[in-house]
């Protein structure tokens, strides 16, 4: 049996009520326009934030369609897609589909944060074709490749998480930096799933560099971003 | 019969505001403001920046109603932005100069209220406002606006561990000041 907290005997001091002219003053600041607003629910916004990647990797398999890409790399890009959008939908179930003040522990959620990437970078390295050798990968046309590739992905992966937070914007003022970052991962997350199907590059080095780094460094901008635009 | 059963819970008044019901939000208003106000009275220390930074709190509360998620428990979220309003005052004062009284001279500091009360409860107020910031909004939290630990971690933007052990601290302190209180003839 757990021992009583000396604290709850203590006749703590009681709530304070504001003063008259205070309450009237927000009052009737938060009554004027009061428009009604649909109340949506954590679990919906996150429903439709898994829409997002899910879309960007169909734009991407069409674009590697037009471009010619063989149809067996556009097979094994799908299926990892797949794959990765079950883990995608995980972590938005963990992390974001309650809302705040009912979601899991924050240390569980940052380890999800922190592992995605971390096994996302691992699956790039084991499935990637060929592995050259350093000197090769800093060479300057591959160096332009990455840097151009790596372009892309950030560009289109920025794009989706500003969308995905502006569908969060102002809900969570509890743990804004930890949602961003979740949110950061669902943008790098699609842009990187869609230029594995679209990038004719399936080199170690470059996919690490031009997909994974790109992943890893969009769930720190959204951590970084989240705490402005998440908080109300 | 049950009362309690018609009664509506907060996060159910807040949906209600939400939806543009102004009864909802005076009785939202009338539940949870003693409760913030308190929490920004043992902030600031200061009546007068206490209720603006209420106004402040409730005019960001406002304007975010439409980003409140379902069944969000309602007082943290509260007083996670009304946290926040104080520290960006707090840092906004701090980059400031400087203000001068009209004649030119530096401004006193707010006086301290004076004259000793027997009363137990002042005694615990006084001795609270004393405490270093973190552990006194870690003891108002927890035990005055009655938030879980998991709560006033999440307010605080820390670790459950943290919260507790700024708790235990603070009654550390706390009980030293109270028995000088109940030496005192």
């Amino acid at each position: 049996m757990s021992e009583p907290d000396p604290l709850d005997s203590l006749p703590w001091p009681g709530p304070k009520p504001p003063s008259m002219s205070c309450s009237q003053k927000i009052h009737q600041d938060c009554i004027k326009d009061l428009s009604p607003k649909a109340c949506t629910s954590a679990r919906r916004r996150a429903a439709m934030t898994l829409l997002i990647p899910v879309f960007t990797v169909g734009v991407f398999s069409l674009l590697a369609v037009w471009r010619g890409v063989e149809e067996s790399v556009i097979r094994a890009g799908l299926l990892g897609a797949l794959g990765w959008s079950v883990v995608l939908g995980v972590t938005l179930l963990v992390g974001l589909a309650s809302p705040p003040g009912h979601r899991p522990r924050a240390a569980l959620r940052w380890a999800v944060a922190v592992a995605v990437p971390a096994f996302f970078f691992l699956f790039l390295a084991n499935t990637a074709w060929s592995l050259d050798s350093f000197a090769t990968f800093t060479d300057h046309a591959h160096v332009q490749h990455t840097l151009r590739c790596g372009g892309i992905c950030f560009v289109v992966g920025a794009a989706m998480s500003s969308g995905v937070m502006l569908l969060w914007r102002g809900t969570d003022p509890l743990t804004p930096g930890l949602s961003g970052a979740l949110l950061g991962l669902v943008g790098g997350m699609g842009s990187a799933l869609g230029m594995g199907i679209f990038c004719p590059s399936h080199e170690t080095w470059h996919v690490c560099v031009s997909h994974g780094v790109v992943l890893a460094s969009l769930a720190v901008l959204g951590g970084a971003a989240g705490r402005r635009l998440l908080s109300p | 019969m049950d009362i309690r059963a018609d009664t509506p819970t907060v996060e159910q008044l807040m949906e209600r505001y939400v939806g543009g019901n102004p009864d909802a939000f005076g009785e939202l208003y009338r539940r949870v403001s003693p409760n913030i106000m308190g929490y920004l009275l043992r902030l600031t220390r200061n009546r007068e920046r206490a209720e603006d930074l209420l106004q402040v709190t409730f005019s960001k509360l406002h304007r975010a109603r439409e980003s409140y998620l379902k069944g969000a428990p309602v007082l943290p979220w509260a007083l996670a932005i009304a946290r926040r309003s104080f520290l960006d005052e707090r840092r906004a004062a701090k980059s400031r100069t400087e203000d001068l009284s009209a004649d030119g001279t530096l401004p006193e500091p707010a006086p301290v209220p004076e004259g000793v009360s027997n009363d137990v409860s002042d005694a615990i107020e006084r001795a609270l406002d004393g405490l270093p910031e973190a552990y006194r909004e870690a003891i108002q939290l927890t035990k005055i606006s009655g938030l879980s630990i998991a709560e006033a971690s999440s307010v605080l933007g820390t670790s459950e561990t943290a919260v507790k052990l700024r708790v235990h601290r603070g009654y550390n302190l706390l009980r030293k000041e109270l028995e000088r209180f109940s030496r005192t003839p």
